[in-house]
């Protein structure tokens, strides 16, 4: 029986890891700013890689891994390679989840930018899903928590980790802020 | 005959069930109490409500629209109201959705059917009204009086305050035109108030000697001062050791409540329903709205698990019952019975119907369902006004990036500590109240999230314009620090036409009505919004707000007035669906907040108020509420 691409993953998990997961690695920390070793830190890689290895057009999703690879390894500059072949939207298009029929590569990686940033994932699985609605969902409880707009906000997942009473009244740890006089309790 | 089993049927187990339960059963009566909600939820201690609220944390975490209801489970047999159905009145299809639209504007609140009702998700805030908002006609020409004076209120004030547990100082309420008597000699709230947040400093910081001008005529002056406050709330904080009491009690002799008096510094915060520890002080978890995860904000199961505690035996609550019916005595005119259907479970229409006795009925149900319920039982409704009056705050939202006397951004930390937690008191009153309603800002602590949905939007939005990588994580680091929202909440006058019908063709899953609304904006409301956008210009230049309010003509609730756009947001402030009057002929219940029409029908909760001052309701509707059960309390001893 033809094993499913989501098996295949689970599969392959633990002692050997999917050769492209290095890959993805790499171009999210091109695509969200954050570093590996912060993105690793969020504890969310596996999940997210594992969510885009769900969508159905696995060879689409390898093709582009496959394209970012080559990016990444070029001599090139990167960030100018990836915003060509990723991010120069056409003219006129806003759309933060282009349809993926149209431009599947600038879709997946905007997709995965909005996936670190705040867990929610738009899938290109048209078939399944009826509405938009039912296509973007939060993966789960901990890829919100962990979205990394809290961090960049320099505040906390609303809801989850909450920096206890008062906190509120002063800058928040790290805070570039001279003015902080005005904090101080 | 009369039933023997119960003193007192009550249907709802909001805040307004919680406390006319917990009044009665303290003083020995039998209560029974219907909840259309789900039993499974109506989980008062240990690992049952922690793992309800496990539940509802995580549904809410995996919501992608994070509104006030995405916690909680919304049920075909028993549903509630959801902003995220709220669309332009022309758009939206009466048969989905619960709310069946007529408008011209879209009612833009909801609330939650289930235990504990609305207080789930309610922000907490907790301001008394002022003594000009209960005499609107005499002093102002506008609206109507209450047949009450906050004078009469102020004790049961202090009941709401204790029940509740209101943090607050009380020196920082320099409110307008209230003289010396608004709190009782000594009086402090039970517990310190919440800290203001960084923002609030720095904006206090820059305006506290600010003046407006409030003429709307930029050719004109009519100056105004900015005053700030700190915002008293219902969430834990730390015990003022000067607070002196210890509840609320009936004096069976001289037939009232009274506080309780014990040693100061005995105050105990009322923590989370599964573990009295945790939640003892508002952790900072920014989500009160729709859900504090340690349950340091209050919520009405806290006052149903008191009472449940003390009397097991006098409370008996029954989940999963939908109240349809009071039956009337064509003769009497007292109320015979309660008709509900009780379902088994939310996926089938399977349900029995039963009939609930008892001496005295107390619906509880919130406005909306108080209204639905009297009209769909012919009751109470001699006056005409049952449905009439529907009010809420009307919002004028407006936002921009903070920069300072150079245009650079200025972070002021939003997204952090409870919604709000500092006011602009200074336009609740004034002699300007006649010509447009009086408003309240709130300083939000929360950035756009409310007309934006910050922060998540940005991010796409920034995506979408192509951003991506350090630039990115700069870009949205420089904008979310600086998002600053201001809300005028404006009191709405009460309309006769703004009100709550029943028609056959709109029924739910179980065959009950659901509630058809009409609803507009007068002038007296369009003008206040005129005037605050013109004031909120004024303060935005005056502390360099790179202002990016849009209102655009496709949202909800976007309206023209004189030349200008606005769109106006609902508060979840429901309120005035059968009014409290002094003369039967106007009026649905009297100022015990008994049904002129029915002798042992009580009704409770916001619908009662026949205006809605510029204080959120429920402070002031459970004060009402107290005084309720007072009455009914002495009926049921006279
Ligand atoms: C987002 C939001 C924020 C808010 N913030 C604040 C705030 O900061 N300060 C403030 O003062 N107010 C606030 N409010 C308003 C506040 O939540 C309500 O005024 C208050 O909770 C109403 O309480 P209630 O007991 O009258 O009704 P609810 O809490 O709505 O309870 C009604 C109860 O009746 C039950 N019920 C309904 N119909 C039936 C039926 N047919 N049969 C049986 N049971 C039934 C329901 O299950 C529920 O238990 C807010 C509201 C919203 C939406
Ligand atoms: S700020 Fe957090 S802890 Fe405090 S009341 Fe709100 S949700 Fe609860």
């Amino acid at each position: 029986m033809k094993k499913s691409p989501a098996q295949t993953i689970v599969e392959s998990h633990g002692a050997q890891r999917d050769p492209d997961l290095p890959t993805f690695l790499e171009l999210s920390a091109a695509l969200t700013g954050f570093s590996e070793v912060e993105l690793e830190g969020t504890g969310m890689l596996d999940e997210y890689f594992y969510t885009l290895m769900k969508e159905q057009d696995h060879e689409g999703v390898r093709a582009f891994l496959k394209k970012a690879g080559d990016i990444l390894d070029g001599k090139r500059n990167v960030k100018a390679a990836i915003k060509a072949a990723f991010m120069d939207p056409p003219p006129g298009l806003t759309d933060p989840n282009p349809p993926f029929d149209v431009m599947p590569h600038q879709a997946l990686a905007r997709r995965i930018i909005l996936l670190w940033y705040t867990g929610v994932w738009t899938t290109m699985n048209w078939k399944e899903t009826k509405s938009q609605d039912q296509r973007t969902s939060i993966v789960s409880a901990r890829a919100y928590e962990e979205g990394l707009i809290w961090m960049v906000a320099q505040t906390h997942p609303a809801g989850a980790k909450q920096p206890g009473y008062g906190s509120w009244s002063r800058p928040p740890l790290g805070a570039d802020q001279s003015r902080d006089k005005h904090g101080k309790h | 005959m009369e039933n023997t089993e119960f003193d007192v049927v009550i249907v709802g187990s909001g805040i307004a069930g919680a406390v006319v339960a917990k009044t009665l059963t303290d003083a020995g009566k039998r209560v029974l109490m219907l909840d259309a909600g789900l039993e499974s939820g109506m989980a008062l201690d240990g690992e049952r409500a922690y793992q309800v609220q496990r539940k509802y944390l995580d549904t809410f975490y995996r919501a992608t629209a994070k509104t006030p209801n995405s916690p909680y489970p919304n049920l075909k047999n028993a549903p509630s109201s959801d902003v995220i159905e709220t669309a332009p009145v022309e758009k939206m299809d009466a048969r989905r959705g619960y709310y069946v639209q007529k408008g011209p504007l879209a009612f833009g609140s909801d609330n939650w059917i289930g235990p504990g009702g609305t207080t789930q998700h309610w922000l907490g805030t907790t301001l008394r009204m002022l003594p000009n908002d209960f005499r609107l006609k005499t002093m102002y020409g506008r609206a109507v009086d209450w047949p009450i004076t906050y004078e009469h209120l102020r004790p049961y004030y202090e009941m709401a305050e204790y029940e509740i547990g209101v943090s607050g100082e009380v020196s920082d309420q320099k409110l307008p035109n209230i003289g010396p008597d608004y709190f009782s000699p000594g009086y402090v709230f039970p517990m310190k108030k919440i800290p203001q947040s960084y923002l609030d400093t720095l904006i206090l910081e820059k305006n506290k000697r600010r003046k407006v001008n409030i003429s709307g005529d930029k050719e004109k002056e009519i100056l105004h001062p900015i005053r700030f406050c700190s915002t008293p709330q219902g969430r834990n904080s730390i015990p003022n050791n000067d607070y002196r009491f210890s509840g609320v009690a009936w004096d069976a002799k001289e037939k009232k409540l009274y506080m309780v008096e014990t040693t100061p510094g005995r105050y105990e915060p009322v923590g989370a329903l599964w573990d009295p520890y945790t939640g003892q002080r508002c952790e900072g978890n920014a989500a009160c709205v729709p859900i504090c995860p340690v349950q340091a904000k209050y919520n009405a199961l806290k006052t149903i698990k008191k009472a449940h505690r003390r009397s097991p035996h006098l409370l008996v609550i029954k989940s999963q019952c939908v109240a349809y019916e009071l039956v009337v005595d064509p003769d009497t005119k007292l109320i015979r019975g309660v008709k509900y259907k009780r379902y088994d479970s939310d996926d089938s229409r399977n349900c029995t119907t039963e009939f609930a006795t008892a001496r005295i009925y107390v619906l509880a149900a919130s406005a909306i369902e108080n209204a639905k319920l009297l009209l769909s039982s012919n009751a109470a409704n001699s006056s005409d006004q049952v449905g009439r009056n529907l009010m809420d705050h009307m919002c004028l939202l407006t936002w921009g990036l903070l920069r300072d006397r150079n245009s650079k951004p200025l972070k002021v930390f939003p997204f952090r500590g409870p919604g709000s937690t500092t006011n602009i008191s200074s336009f609740r009153d004034g002699d300007f109240r006649k010509r447009h309603a009086a408003w309240i800002v709130p300083l939000d602590n929360w950035g756009w999230g409310w007309p934006a949905f910050s922060p998540g939007t940005d991010v796409s939005i920034a995506v979408g314009e192509g951003r991506f990588g350090e630039e990115l994580r700069q870009h949205l680091n420089t904008e979310l620090t600086c998002q600053v929202l201001l809300h005028f909440e404006c009191e709405q006058d009460p309309q006769p036409e703004n009100r709550v019908t029943i028609d056959e063709r709109y029924k739910d899953h179980l065959g009950n009505y659901r509630p058809v609304i009409h609803y507009n904006a007068s002038d007296y409301v369009k003008e206040a919004f005129r005037i605050a956008k013109f004031v909120s210009d004024q303060i935005f230049k005056k502390n360099n707000v790179d202002d990016r309010t849009d209102y655009s003509s496709d949202e909800a609730d976007y309206w023209q007035y004189k030349g200008e756009g606005y769109t106006s947001r609902g508060a979840g402030h429901i309120v005035g669906t059968h009014r409290m009057g002094s003369d039967p002929k106007d009026s649905v219940v009297d100022p015990d907040m008994r049904t002129w029409d029915h002798e042992n029908l009580f009704l409770t909760g916001c619908g009662n108020m026949p205006t809605l001052g510029t204080s959120n309701p429920t402070l002031t509707m459970t004060a009402l509420t107290f005084k309720a059960a007072e009455a009914i309390l002495k009926q049921l001893e006279s």
